[in-house]
C-alpha cells in the first residue's frame, strides 16, 4: 500500500496542489492525468520522494517516508524519469545501474543481480543493443533502456513520468502491453500520461488533477460517465466497447 | 563509431590495458631518473636505489633533483586528471575542471598570499593552498546553491569566483613583487627545484584523496546518469556532490601548492580518457589517474631535455603537446559520428 495523506506539493514553498490523499494498491495501475501545469509531475515525484511535501505524509506500507534511508526506499520504489541526462554509456551498463540500490558495500554484483538485469534486457526486447551507447539509440530504444533499469529495480512498486510519450504508435502499444503485464506480476503501478485514452484504456483507477487539487479519482467507466472529462479538458468524451475491449473516443 | 563501441564492449580491454599504462608509466620514471644534464646509467641508478652507492654526484643528483621531481610530477599529473574527472562527473559538464570552478585560483592566491606576508611559514606551502582550494570551492558551492544549485549555475559561480581570486593574484603580484617564490614557474607551472620534504608533505593527501576517489567511484557513475535518476535509485545525491568536491579540491589544491598552475592536465586527460575507453567503465578513474601521471611525466621529461641546459615551464610543454591531441581527438570523434560531449 502506497499513501498519500493530506499532501501538499509545489516548488520553494508554493503550493501548486494541497490536501491530496490518495491510496494506490499493489496488482493495480493508477494512471494521474490532468491538463499542462496542474502538476502531475510534481505529485509524482514528491510521492517518489524526489520532492519534499510542503505538508501531509507518504507512507509506504504502513511507515512514513522519512523512515526509510534513500537505499531503503529505491529497494521498494522505483521512479522512471520524464527526461534523462544524456550520458554515455552502453544499454546494459544502464541496466545494472538498476541493482544499485541493492549493492552492498563492495558495489559488485551477485549471480542473482546479474539474472535481474538479463531478465529485464529481455522483457524489454532490448538485448542487441546491449553494447551500443545510449547517444547511438532512438528515443524510443532509449525510453525502453531507462524503462529495463526501473524493471532491473525489482520493486513492488513503479513509478512511471510519462513513459510512453513522444514514442510512435508501436513503441507506445508495447510498453501499455508492459504496464499489463507488470500489473499481473502483483507490482503497484502509479503513472502520468499524457495520452487520456490509452490512460482510460490501460488504468484501474484515475486520478484527474485540476484547481490544485484532486478533481476526480475513480475507475474509467465512471470518470467518463460522470461527465468530468469534460469539464477538465475542454472534450467530450464517449466510451465504444470493440473486440479488444473498452475503448475511448474524443470529439 | 569504434571509438564509441569500444567504451565498454569489451570490458577485458580495459584491463588488458592495465599492464601497458604499467609499464609505460615504469619506463618513463626509469628515463626521467637516468636522462639529464648528467646522464646516469641503469646500472649506477641501481646501485643508487638499492643503498649501495650513497655518496656520488649521481647519488646526489637523484635523490635531491630528479626522484623527487619524477614523483612531484606523477602525483601532480595524477591529482589534477582526477581532480578534473570527478568534477565533470559531479558538474555533469565536460567544461568543468579545477581551474574552472575556483579550486585553482583559490590555492594559487593562498599559496602567493602566503610566500607574501608569511615567507618564514614556506613549510607550511601544501596546508595553505589547501585552506585556499577549500574555502574558494565551498564559496562557488554555496553560491551556487542560493542561486538554485543547478549544473549551470555552479560552472558561472565559478568562473565569477576564479576571475575575483585571479584579479587578486594579480593585485598582490604587482604590489609585491619581489614574492619570494618563482613566480613564471608557479602561474604556469613547474617541476623544478621541488625539494624532496615538499613531495612528502603532499604526498599523503594526494594518495589517499586518490583512493578514496576510486571508492568513490561507481556513486559518481550513477551521479552522472542525472539529479533524478542518482536519487531514485537511492543515491544521497546532496552529500555524494559535497564530498566529490571537496575531494576534487583537496586533489588539485595539494597539487597546485607543490607545482603550480597547471590547470589544463584537469581538462584534457578526463576527456582523452573518455573517448579512449569511455567513462562508464569502472577503471575509468584509475586510467584516468594513470594517464594524468604518464602526461605529465612525459612532458616534464621534455620540458627539462628539449633545451638542455635551459629548460621550459612544464605547463608550456603540456599545452603544446596536449592541446594538439586533445583537438585531433575532438575531431576523430566528430567523424566517427558521435560526441560524447
Amino acid at each position: 500500500m502506497f499513501e498519500l495523506e493530506n499532501l501538499s506539493v509545489g516548488y520553494k514553498g508554493r503550493p501548486v496542489m494541497e490536501g491530496v490523499s490518495l491510496t494506490f494498491r499493489p496488482g493495480e495501475i493508477t494512471t494521474i492525468i490532468g491538463k499542462n501545469g496542474t502538476g502531475k509531475s510534481t505529485l509524482l515525484k514528491t510521492a517518489c520522494s524526489l520532492l519534499k511535501p510542503l505538508a501531509g505524509s507518504v507512507r509506504l506500507e504502513g511507515k512514513a517516508q522519512q523512515d526509510h534511508t534513500r537505499r531503503q526506499w529505491a529497494q521498494k520504489v522505483a521512479f522512471l524519469a520524464q527526461s534523462h541526462a544524456d550520458s554515455n554509456c552502453t544499454v546494459h551498463s544502464l541496466v545494472t545501474h538498476g541493482r544499485y540500490p541493492h549493492l552492498g558495500f563492495s558495489r559488485s554484483m551477485g549471480e542473482g543481480d546479474l539474472r535481474l538485469v538479463e531478465d529485464a534486457l529481455a522483457t524489454m526486447g532490448i538485448g542487441e543493443l546491449r553494447d551500443t551507447s545510449l547517444l547511438q539509440i532512438s528515443g524510443g530504444e532509449r525510453q525502453k533502456a531507462y524503462l529495463a533499469m526501473a524493471l532491473a529495480q525489482d520493486t513492488p512498486y513503479l513509478c512511471l513520468d510519462e513513459p510512453a510519450t513522444y514514442l510512435d504508435l508501436a513503441v507506445h502499444k508495447e510498453i501499455l502491453r508492459l504496464l499489463g503485464a507488470l500489473k499481473a506480476q502483483g507490482k503497484c503501478i502509479i503513472a502520468v500520461m499524457h495520452d487520456v485514452g490509452a490512460a482510460l484504456e490501460v488504468s484501474d483507477h484515475i486520478c484527474l488533477l485540476g484547481n490544485g487539487g484532486v478533481l476526480s479519482y475513480a475507475r474509467p467507466e465512471a470518470l467518463v460517465r460522470g461527465g468530468l472529462m469534460e469539464e477538465a479538458f475542454g472534450v467530450a468524451c464517449t466510451q465504444v466497447s470493440t473486440r479488444e475491449g473498452e475503448r475511448y473516443l474524443f470529439t | 563509431m569504434p571509438i564509441l563501441r569500444t567504451c565498454s564492449a569489451n570490458k577485458g580491454a580495459h584491463k588488458a590495458l592495465v599492464p601497458l599504462v604499467c609499464c609505460s608509466l615504469g619506463l618513463l620514471i626509469f628515463l626521467s631518473l637516468t636522462i639529464g644534464a648528467t646522464p646516469i646509467g641503469a646500472k649506477g641508478l641501481l646501485a643508487i636505489l638499492l643503498g649501495e652507492d650513497t655518496r656520488s654526484l649521481s647519488y646526489r643528483i637523484v635523490r635531491h633533483v630528479r626522484l623527487p621531481r619524477t614523483l612531484a610530477a606523477m602525483l601532480c599529473g595524477m591529482a589534477m586528471a582526477l581532480s578534473g574527472a570527478i568534477l565533470q562527473k559531479v558538474l555533469h559538464n565536460p567544461l568543468a575542471g579545477p581551474s574552472l570552478i575556483g579550486v585553482n585560483s583559490g590555492a594559487g592566491l593562498f599559496t602567493l598570499l602566503g610566500a607574501a606576508f608569511f615567507p618564514h611559514l614556506v613549510a607550511l606551502g601544501p596546508t595553505v593552498a589547501f585552506v585556499g582550494a577549500m574555502l574558494s570551492s565551498l564559496l562557488v558551492y554555496t553560491l551556487a546553491r542560493r542561486s538554485g544549485s543547478t549544473r549551470l549555475t555552479i560552472i558561472l559561480a565559478g568562473v565569477a569566483v576564479s576571475s575575483l581570486l585571479g584579479s587578486c593574484t594579480d593585485a598582490l603580484l604587482t604590489l609585491r613583487p619581489d614574492t619570494q617564490m618563482g613566480r613564471l614557474d608557479f602561474l604556469i607551472g613547474s617541476f623544478a627545484h621541488i625539494p624532496f620534504s615538499q613531495v612528502v608533505q603532499g604526498a599523503p593527501y594526494i594518495v589517499g584523496s586518490a583512493l578514496l576517489a576510486l571508492v568513490l567511484g561507481h556513486d559518481l557513475t550513477i551521479l552522472s546518469l542525472g539529479d533524478e535518476v542518482a536519487l531514485s535509485l537511492g543515491l544521497d545525491v546532496g552529500r555524494t556532490r559535497f564530498f566529490a568536491l571537496m575531494l576534487a579540491s583537496l586533489l588539485s589544491a595539494s597539487s597546485v601548492s607543490m607545482c603550480g598552475l597547471v590547470g589544463f592536465v584537469g581538462l584534457v586527460i578526463p576527456h582523452m580518457v573518455r573517448s579512449l575507453i569511455g567513462e562508464d567503465s569502472s577503471l575509468y578513474l584509475f586510467h584516468t589517474a594513470a594517464a594524468g601521471a604518464v602526461l605529465t611525466l612525459g612532458c616534464d621529461l621534455v620540458a627539462r631535455n628539449l633545451f638542455r641546459p635551459y629548460e621550459l615551464p612544464v605547463g608550456i610543454v603540456l599545452s603544446f603537446i596536449g592541446s594538439p591531441f586533445f583537438l585531433l581527438l575532438l575531431f576523430r570523434q566528430k567523424n566517427k559520428g558521435g560526441s560524447h560531449v
